[in-house]
Formats: structure tokens, C-alpha cells, sequence
């Protein structure tokens, strides 16, 4: 089975191409148009830049995964007509994926529109996948060609990234629980937010993992914001003030130079590592799962990858420890494909998909 | 013009839960202020006021988020956020305009101050300052 997965539910274009054989998978393309560069000069994401940059891009990116993956279809590449005519032999994607949401609306559509059109042309069955739901499955793709259904429930989920920090409880396959989440600004937001105080440019995560590892955590106390609630929710937007206010102190003793910089990076980071591994550990022990799984693109935070695993391992021994591999910490389309799969079981192939009456979803739950 | 200082984040949620009070539907709020300013602590106290069940974080990534109510007479919560924008423009192409139109919404915007010349005349204009410490807050209602 081989499934083609498209995902545009910010600033990347990606699609990607997965070949599922007698429940071992191998991931054959996974393109990705990180478009990163166009936004720095904005110190942000621009939306309509995005959705106009990704309609310019999704053919290219489409054209580009079919191609590595060694798919059939297109069938004529050269020509770039795609096969109108349904039931077409040359076609060997069996299923379309691609994430209906959260995520920004314009952006959204642009994958939607693509993946519905060719459902529609070439008669493949299109499946919606959720975007958290694919940074969940991100972790196994770094098992690479082994089975993949090696995931033993339950299983929690920590989703770390600019749009989203939450605790996911899976009991079953499908069935997820949200058991905590941020009450103001998600962790990846502080770390652009921290970055944007400190004039260090955007996107803040990889410029503060940086700078954090030639600054002195111990430097600066900052606070921990609802790391004794006795719930597994979080909060960063304070630890946001904590830096502003720091930082104007700083600025007007004119001690804000460059060691200072990177401690307080080294500060911040630190502070943002011990609430998140805290809940983590008081989550492990409530539910007590069999799975650990990180996701999401802050997941490619050094800092946070090591002390998770350590105090994991420390604590829990028997917990399996899942980290996506660093090139499916961020958005991408493999995570799509594969969370998509999970679904195949439940879509009958010969119904066609209800696909008109889906649209994207900015602010759908997991 | 009325001012306000608040002294911790549930103050300023009370402001904006007894601002809110008294709306009839269709407002427009206009928050201004710098990071940590405590415009999305303010939004917090509207959706409280407004018997919102969902948890109201930062739309920053998402630019809008939405949030129904059961409120006889304001239905929808619509928070904006223009952090991230650089040209009002780019916002019309999410449809706020149907937003900003309709009796039965209250729309709220972070950073309004990006997004002045497309916003309606009735905007109520709030704007929150940093206080003398980290936890007090200024905050001015036009």
C-alpha cells in the first residue's frame, strides 16, 4: 500500500510518499519547502505570503515526492499532465492524506483544495488526517524500516511546538485524551516571543538552543510558571514578562551584552525544560503508560530531548522512550501519510470519500 | 476615557468581565501594548464573563480563533491576533470583515494598532501598559 501524504498547515509545503508492506513501512520521498528564509525578514509568518508562496510551490513539492518515491503517477512527469481518466493503470497510490487542520486557513486550503482535486480526478480515496494526530506519529518514523506497530498503549504524548503544548493521553489507537494544555502562549511561541525581546531574530527556537549552550543556566532565576498546580496544565506567557522585565533592567544598567545574552537564552531555555519534564514525569506517574512519545518542533530542542530521556529513564526504566529524529521534529508531510494509515482500516476503498462536504478546520480539536 | 490599574492577572480579567457586562453584540475591542502587556489575560476575562467553557490561550500561531457562546445576545468570541501580520490586508483574506460586521459577534484584536485603517469606527480602543512592578498593569479604555 502506498499512501501520498500533503501537508500545508503553516508555512511548509511538504508531501511525502509511504509505502506500508505486511506492516512494515518505508518512507520513499518526504519533500519539504521550508520557507523559513522569506519569513525571517517578517519576524513572523506572514498568511498570505504563506498561502501564496505554498499554491506557487505544492505542484512542485507534489511533483518532486511522486518522483523519489519512484510512484507512477503522475504518469507523464515530462509533460506535467496529470492522468485525468479514472481508474488508470499507471496510478499506484492507493490512498491521499493530508492535514485538515489546526492550523491557518489560507494555508489550510491550499493542501485541501490540491488533495480533493485529485481525489477527485484520479478516484483515490482521501483521508483527513488531524495535524496534532501526525505530530504524534512523528516519533516512529525515526524507527525507520522496522514494524511500526510496535506502539504499546497506553501511551502519552508530549506535543511541543509555536501553535500547540499539550499532554495527550492515548488509551487505544484513535482514541486520545487531552490531559493538559497551555493557558496562554504555547512553549514555541515564548521561544520566538523570548527571542524577539532579545532582538535575536526568528524562528527563536534553534537561535536560543544555540546560544543557550555557551550561556550559565544557573544565571538568571526565572520562574516556572504552574509547576505546583496540581494539574498537568502549563503557562508561559509570565515567563515571557519575567524576560521582558529582566531584560529592560538589563538594558538600562547597560549590562545587556552578549555573555549576558546568552545566559539568560541558557536561563529561559532551562526554566521552559524544567516545567515541561516536571508535568511530564507527574503525568507518567498518574496514568502510567507503557509509551512516551515527544512530538512537535520544539521536540528538536536538545536541552528538552536529553533532560526528558534522562529523568524518564531515571525514574521510569520501563517506559519506552520515543524522540522523533530531528528531520520530523518540524512539520512534514511522512507524519501525515502515517497517521493517515492508522485510518485506512476504517474507509471503505470502493464508497467514495465524502470529500465535498469537508473543509479545513483552523481550530479543530485532536 | 477611563484608566485603570490592576495589580495582578485576575484584576485585569475582572475589567474586562465588567466591560463586557454591559455589551449588546457587535463590538469591536481594539487591544494595544507591548508583549506581556496582558491583552490575552483581558481576552480571558471576556470569555469568562461570556460563560466560555473552552480554554482561551494565545491565537498568535493561528492568527483567529473562535469561541461560541450560549450568551443570549453575543454568540461568537472572535479573537484576532496581529502579532505576526505586516500589511491589515493580509487579514481580510480570513474574512474578518464578516466578523466586524455581525451583531451577534465580539471581536477582539491583539495588536490592533497594525490593523487600525481596516477597523470600523465604533473600535473601542484599549490600551495596556507595563506597571511599575511585574505584576501591576496599566490599562486605558477610549
Amino acid at each position: 500500500m502506498k499512501i501520498l501524504g500533503i501537508e500545508t498547515s503553516c508555512d511548509e509545503t511538504a508531501a511525502a510518499v509511504l509505502e506500508i508492506k505486511n506492516s512494515y513501512f518505508n518512507l520513499l520521498s518526504n519533500v519539504i519547502s521550508s520557507q523559513i528564509k522569506i519569513h525571517a525578514k517578517y519576524g513572523g509568518i506572514v498568511p498570505e505570503v504563506a498561502a501564496r508562496k505554498q499554491i506557487e510551490m505544492i505542484i512542485l513539492i507534489l511533483e518532486q515526492a511522486l518522483k523519489q518515491g519512484n510512484s507512477k503517477f503522475p504518469a507523464s512527469p515530462a509533460g506535467r499532465q496529470f492522468p485525468i481518466s479514472k481508474n488508470n493503470k499507471n496510478i499506484d497510490i492507493d490512498y491521499i492524506a493530508v492535514t485538515q487542520g489546526p492550523g491557518l486557513i489560507t494555508s489550510l486550503t491550499v493542501g485541501i483544495e490540491t488533495a480533493k482535486t485529485l481525489s477527485f480526478a484520479l478516484n483515490i480515496p482521501l483521508i483527513f488526517v488531524n495535524h496534532l494526530e501526525g505530530h504524534i506519529y512523528s516519533a516512529l518514523l525515526s524507527i525507520g524500516n522496522k514494524n511500526f506497530c510496535s506502539l504499546r498503549f497506553p501511551a502519552l504524548a508530549l506535543i511541543v511546538s509555536g501553535g500547540h503544548t499539550m499532554m495527550v493521553l492515548i488509551k487505544k489507537q484513535g482514541k486520545y485524551k487531552i490531559i493538559g494544555e497551555t493557558l496562554d502562549d504555547a512553549v514555541g511561541e515564548a521561544f520566538d516571543k523570548a527571542a524577539k525581546i532579545l532582538e535575536l531574530g526568528f524562528p527563536g527556537g534553534p537561535i536560543i538552543d544555540k546560544l543557550a549552550k555557551e550561556g550559565d543556566k544557573t544565571k538568571f532565576n526565572l520562574p516556572r510558571p504552574m509547576i505546583k498546580s496540581n494539574d498537568l496544565n502549563f503557562s508561559f506567557s509570565g515567563l515571557k514578562t519575567a524576560v521582558l522585565y529582566l531584560v529592560q533592567d538589563l538594558k538600562k544598567k547597560k549590562e545587556l551584552d552578549n555573555q549576558t545574552i546568552k545566559n539568560i537564552c541558557a536561563s529561559f531555555e532551562n526554566a521552559c525544560v524544567d516545567v515541561l519534564t516536571t508535568k511530564t514525569l507527574s503525568a507518567i506517574k498518574k496514568f502510567k503508560p507503557k509509551t512516551f512519545i515527544l512530538g512537535g518542533g520544539v521536540s528538536a530542542n536538545q536541552s528538552l530531548r536529553e533532560n526528558l530521556f534522562q529523568k524518564i529513564k531515571t525514574e521510569f526504566p520501563k517506559i519506552k522512550i520515543l524522540l522523533p529524529d530531528i528531520k520530523f521534529t518540524g512539520d512534514n508531510a511522512a507524519m501525515i501519510a502515517l497517521a493517515a494509515y492508522y485510518r485506512t482500516s476504517k474507509i471503505n476503498k470502493t464508497k467514495a470519500s465524502a470529500y465535498q462536504k469537508i473543509k479545513a478546520e483552523p481550530n479543530i480539536k485532536l | 476615557m477611563k484608566k485603570y490599574i490592576t495589580h495582578n492577572p485576575e484584576e485585569t480579567k475582572q475589567i474586562a468581565a465588567a466591560l463586557a457586562h454591559n455589551f449588546q453584540g457587535g463590538e469591536v475591542l481594539g487591544l494595544t501594548g507591548n508583549l506581556g502587556a496582558g491583552k490575552t489575560n483581558f481576552v480571558q476575562g471576556l470569555a469568562k464573563c461570556l460563560d466560555i467553557k473552552k480554554q482561551v490561550n494565545s491565537p498568535t500561531f493561528v492568527l483567529i480563533k473562535l469561541y461560541p457562546t450560549k450568551n443570549k445576545k453575543i454568540k461568537l468570541l472572535v479573537h484576532i491576533d496581529c502579532y505576526r501580520l505586516n500589511q491589515p490586508e493580509e487579514l481580510l483574506s480570513f474574512g474578518i470583515e464578516e466578523y466586524l460586521n455581525d451583531k451577534r459577534c465580539l471581536t477582539v484584536i491583539e495588536w490592533a494598532d497594525k490593523i487600525e485603517k481596516i477597523l470600523p469606527e465604533k473600535t473601542i480602543w484599549i490600551k495596556f501598559k507595563l506597571g511599575k512592578n511585574i505584576e501591576e498593569r496599566e490599562i486605558e479604555i477610549k
